[in-house]
């Protein structure tokens, strides 16, 4: 077999699926006009499957500072934070992250992907172990290859089958990092954190929490799931491409440690660091996020609204509301046809296929905004309302 | 081949077809993937069930190199025989 050959099968998938008409991965946004609104297909379109949480990219006190620190300092740092990239502003964003968090040590990644795989692969390596959650994002699977680390999985939010395979573990537990989230991407449910690291902890073992989708969305002061259950992680890592709306990624730890990372995380040293407009924008959207808790409220309001509603509808939704609004489909078909309509419709949202939704399902993924006004959340509602119902 | 192996590969069978979302007539050397058309995340959790049958721990590189249920029968065997 020469090296392209392997590329017959995906090109079949591919083909597969343009023969349906439908491209869900080809979507061109023409035009952003809000955090909720853009140009798709020359129609004005609801964004309903951007992650935009707290709808901050078009926050007038972002754009701003964004503005201002290209003009001050550039488009581009043109290096690693080991050599040239290394700016006043990316320190005072970390030291804002630490405040925030209130942990002593914060470090910033040039994205969250690379969060992930930096913070994993500096963390564990040869001879220790990482249990990753079942329905963990594929960067956490990165990150543990990337590590050397010998990978193992326990059932979906299930402390018991964590505990069991830790068990199994021997020794090796206390070298094991325990890698979950805190508001699982796709169906929106919450790790059961308390006795998750209750586990983590009887085994001295390390707990890391990815927060991606809960920095800003739980917790009272937006800080998470951990703070939302009272946790201590040892490890806290997020994005800033989701509630702070603009690129990047963080970890954040009690452990001094986490100051070492930078001579030993490779996706963090060999990268280039955020851009200084991109940093400014980050550094406002934190300071939104902790000045604004109407934005949150309002997020939960959409949130509980749009769940509600489907849920009248009678359609089968994740296992509970969140700002992550997923909509069971019976068939991988039925979901193509269904999130095609609804674009047609001038509703965006995401399509999930097999093998992306955690138990093989097809999904179409919604996410709600605090921008998002009533009167949007009741067109979303009533685009579902007008789709074909499924044959039984 | 260890003699464990066919015992094994019964019970792993029985394991799989409990799991199956349609009957599928499985032998042991049925490649999960392209006999079974069983997604990623459908084999994970088989294995986490064949975990918890045999009280062991299979790392996700061990199981990188199997795809049929006898390839699997004989990583458990290995687990077993090392523990």
């Amino acid at each position: 077999m020469n090296l392209l050959e392997k590329f017959s099968t995906l090109e079949a998938t591919h083909d597969e699926l343009l023969a349906t008409g439908t491209n869900p991965t080809d979507v061109v946004v023409e035009q952003a006009l809000s955090p909720t609104e853009s140009i798709i297909g020359g129609r004005r379109t609801i964004m309903a499957g951007t992650n935009n949480y707290l709808g901050l990219t078009f926050d007038q006190t972002c754009i701003a500072a964004g503005q201002q620190a290209l003009a001050e300092s550039g488009t581009g740092t043109t290096g690693s934070r080991m050599a040239n990239g290394n700016y006043a502003s990316h320190a005072q964003l970390e030291q804002e992250l630490a405040d925030f968090y209130d942990y002593p040590y914060a470090m910033i990644f040039s994205t969250g992907y690379a969060a992930n795989i930096g913070t994993m692969a500096a963390l564990v390596g040869s001879g220790d172990a990482i249990m990753l959650d079942g329905d963990a994002h594929a960067s956490l699977f990165d990150g543990g290859k990337l590590s050397g680390a010998a990978v193992y999985r326990f059932k979906h939010n299930d402390a018991e089958s964590l505990d069991k395979r830790l068990n199994r573990l021997g020794d090796q537990a206390s070298r094991t990092l325990v890698v979950v989230e805190g508001l699982y991407s796709i169906l929106g449910d919450r790790a059961p954190l308390k006795e998750l690291a209750e586990v983590t902890r009887a085994h001295a073992a390390c707990l890391f929490v990815d927060e991606a989708h809960s920095l800003g969305v739980l917790g009272e002061h937006g800080r998470g799931r951990i703070e939302e259950t009272g946790v201590e992680a040892d490890f806290v890592v997020g994005t800033f491409s989701k509630s702070l709306g603009s690129t990047g990624g963080f970890c954040v730890s009690p452990h001094k440690a986490l100051t070492l990372f930078r001579y030993a995380s490779r996706p963090y040293m060999f990268t280039a660091s955020p851009c200084p407009s991109v940093i400014a924008t980050t550094r406002a959207a934190l300071a939104q996020l902790r000045a604004r808790p109407e934005l949150r409220e309002r997020l939960w309001r959409n949130a509980n609204k749009l769940y509600d509603g489907l849920s009248q509808l009678g359609f089968q939704l994740g296992p509970e509301p969140s700002p992550v609004v997923a909509v069971r489909m019976d068939s991988r078909e039925r979901a193509l046809t269904m999130w095609q309509l609804l674009l047609d419709d001038g509703i965006y949202i995401n399509l999930i296929l097999p093998p992306a939704a955690p138990d093989g399902s097809s999904l179409l993924r919604c996410s709600v905004s605090a921008a998002h006004t009533d009167a949007q959340i009741d067109q979303i509602i009533e685009a579902f309302r007008c789709l074909p119902r499924a044959t039984q | 081949m260890s003699n464990k192996i066919p015992a094994i590969v019964t019970e792993l069978t029985g394991l799989l077809i409990a799991q199956l979302p349609h009957p599928s007539e499985v032998a042991p050397e049925t490649d999960l993937i392209s006999d079974l058309a069983l997604e990623s995340v459908q084999i994970m959790e088989f294995i986490v069930e064949v975990e918890d049958h045999y009280e062991i721990a299979i790392s996700l590189e061990a199981l990188a190199e199997t795809r049929t249920l006898e390839q699997i029968a004989q990583l458990v065997s290995n687990i077993l025989d090392n523990r």
